[in-house]
């Protein structure tokens, strides 16, 4: 079966702009943790589809606006996190819970706005929705309800393993020369481990990449007529996912394990969450620790990989929590580094008559991705 | 010279990997008349240490020193210290020949200074911190406990390295920097802002990895 995706999707400055549009800025996208913003005045920011964003911690109520001050159009809030009010450093603007300048220093003597003009001003705000411990944004003016974009099974799992997330968060990035879609194609390849990753993961889990023969029918029965606004909705929650992927085998008890308050679902299962279209999240260690990681498209060929660890939640003061998820960050680099070179290996062999790909029968669940992608750019259907 | 002015006779010093080697060298040069006994750590595949040996000794009469290195942040030495600690082991620090100690110095328990080392007048090196060979700390610096600086590191007048942080080789602290705790500085170069706890410049990533809260 060939593949639906042609070399401009992941060649074209045009596709990686529309993308921008129609994916990032209409998707629900996966922000941040719930447990860095737990204090007033806690913030988050980063940027979406391109767009400067905040989220901010108003006494108790989370609140996600374009951080961009509207006075000179610096940013607000810098540094990806901390703790201090909506203030600009430019000229100092203070904004408020709703987004309005509410002090403008000097506003009387030299800005002397009038009334309706110092009405008007306020930062655009964005949806905000927390699934667990889990912090999506929604950059649209009008968000699809989030249960379009995740099924309540998937949404239920996620919320179940983020709230056995600790507060402590190791963080790093890792750029690379591939595009974003790359990640997702191979992360929801069950096949590549045991070829990409043989001295690393694959030396201590198995996977699996099995052809479940109801969900390729259904792929391609959606494939072979026009969907309509329904089977659209369908097909886009069953991008996203969570489940125990592959049997662990026997492993040494840590005395930090002793520490922790193991995720109650876990079990002794590689699991593995996708969230589409770029959140990937796994606990290799059936729910004693988790690694959240984000594909953000920077270019078309060029990707950051963002990476967290976290551990479960502390049962009791451990002073030496830092050292484990630093041992975690830089024990799981070989594997990332093992996938982000496959990635580069597949963008510098693309060009514009590049042959598209071939898939085999265990690939059905990409078909449907692709077939939603391709139609979604097409101009085929909205979100 | 000795770091210990007592009559012990011997000394065991126990860890694993190139500094158990150098601190049986140093030992063996500073207290040519005590037993140094080599002794190297086995651990289970959970990284434990056996440490059923100790039960055979007599911590009146044998000194240890803990000579691990900064794996897991320097918390296998901190372990390693506090575990003889608590059995009633004497821990003196160790000063290899060839450093230069400033007079009045003060090491903590378990601090190890390094061949050809330079500390400065006024300087602070607290317990189970090590000092690599070549480095030189400066005046009145502080180097935290369990800290670990490799060998030509260079800390700045009045900088400050905190607790469980590992220097690299070929980094350069500025003086007054403030370098926080649990951090590691792995990237040659200078440092001349203050850089907060759980901070790691890692040759690996192109940006510092933190850990938030």
């Amino acid at each position: 079966m060939r593949s639906r995706m042609r070399p401009e999707h992941y060649l074209s400055e045009a596709v990686f702009a529309r993308e921008q549009e129609l994916l990032f800025r209409r998707l629900w996208i996966f922000f941040g943790f719930k447990t860095l913003l737990a204090r007033h005045n806690d913030y988050l920011e980063r940027s979406i589809g391109g767009v400067p964003v905040v989220v901010q911690n108003f006494n108790g109520e989370l609140k996600a606006f374009e951080n961009v001050c509207l006075h000179r159009q610096a940013r607000i809030q810098t540094g990806m996190s901390g703790r201090r009010p909506l203030l600009c450093r430019y000229h100092g603007w203070g904004y408020d819970a709703a987004g309005r300048p509410e002090n403008i220093p000097f506003h009387d003597q030299i800005y002397r706005f009038g009334a309706e003009e110092r009405a008007a001003l306020c930062l655009r705000q964005f949806a905000l929705k927390t699934v667990g411990n889990a912090v999506f944004v929604n950059l649209a003016a009008e968000p699809m309800p989030m249960a379009w974009q995740f099924s309540a099974p998937f949404m239920d799992s996620l919320r179940s393993c983020s709230e056995s997330w600790d507060g402590e968060i190791i963080f790093g990035r890792m750029p690379g020369r591939y595009n974003w879609k790359l990640a997702f194609e191979n992360l929801r390849d069950g096949n590549h481990p045991r070829f990409v990753h043989p001295a690393t993961l694959a030396k201590h889990v198995t996977f699996q990449a099995p052809v479940d023969e109801a969900a390729l029918a259904a792929t391609e029965a959606v494939a072979a007529g026009t969907p309509g606004p329904r089977e659209r909705r369908e097909q886009l929650r069953g991008f996203s996912f969570g489940v125990p992927d592959a049997p662990l085998g026997p492993r040494p008890a840590y005395d930090w394990h002793a520490h922790v308050e193991r995720w109650p679902e876990g079990g002794d299962y590689y699991y593995n969450w996708l969230a589409y279209p770029n959140l990937h999240i796994a606990s290799p260690d059936g729910g004693y620790s988790f690694t959240i990681e984000q594909h953000v498209p920077v270019a078309p060929g060029q990707s950051e990989l963002l990476v967290w660890w976290v551990l479960a939640g502390k049962k009791d003061r451990y002073p030496a929590s830092p050292a484990v998820l630093h041992a975690m960050m830089l024990g799981g680099r070989p594997v990332l580094e093992e996938d982000i070179r496959v990635m580069e290996l597949v963008q510098s062999g693309l060009h514009a008559g590049a042959p598209v790909a071939s898939q085999g029968a265990y690939e059905y669940l990409s078909r449907s991705v692709e077939q939603w992608y391709t139609d979604l750019m097409d101009g085929r259907f909205e979100l | 010279m000795s770091s210990d002015a007592s009559n012990t006779q011997t000394k065991l010093v126990i860890g694993a990997g190139d500094f158990l080697d150098l601190a049986c060298e140093a030992w063996r040069a500073l207290e040519p008349d005590t037993a140094i006994e080599r002794i190297a750590l086995a651990q289970d595949d959970a990284y434990r240490f056996d440490l059923a040996f100790l039960a055979e000794h007599d911590p009146a009469r044998v000194t240890l020193f803990a000579a691990c290195d900064d794996t897991f942040l320097n918390f296998k030495r901190l372990e390693l210290l506090a575990y003889c600690r608590m059995r009633g082991y004497r821990l003196p620090p160790c000063i290899a020949p060839g450093a230069v100690v400033a007079p009045g110095v003060k090491l903590g328990e378990n601090a190890f200074v390094g061949h050809g080392a330079v500390l400065a007048p006024s300087c602070r090196v607290e317990h189970n911190a090590v000092i690599g060979a070549g480095c030189s700390v400066g005046f009145a610096a502080r180097i935290g406990h369990s800290a670990w600086l490799e060998a030509g590191a260079v800390i700045g007048d009045r900088a400050e390295i905190g607790a469980h942080t590992s220097v690299g080789s070929g980094v350069v602290v500025a003086r007054g920097v403030k370098v926080g705790k649990l951090c590691e500085l792995r990237v040659p170069g200078l440092h001349r802002d203050d850089i907060a706890d759980k901070t790691y410049y890692n040759p690996n990533y192109p940006d510092p990895l933190r850990i938030f809260n």
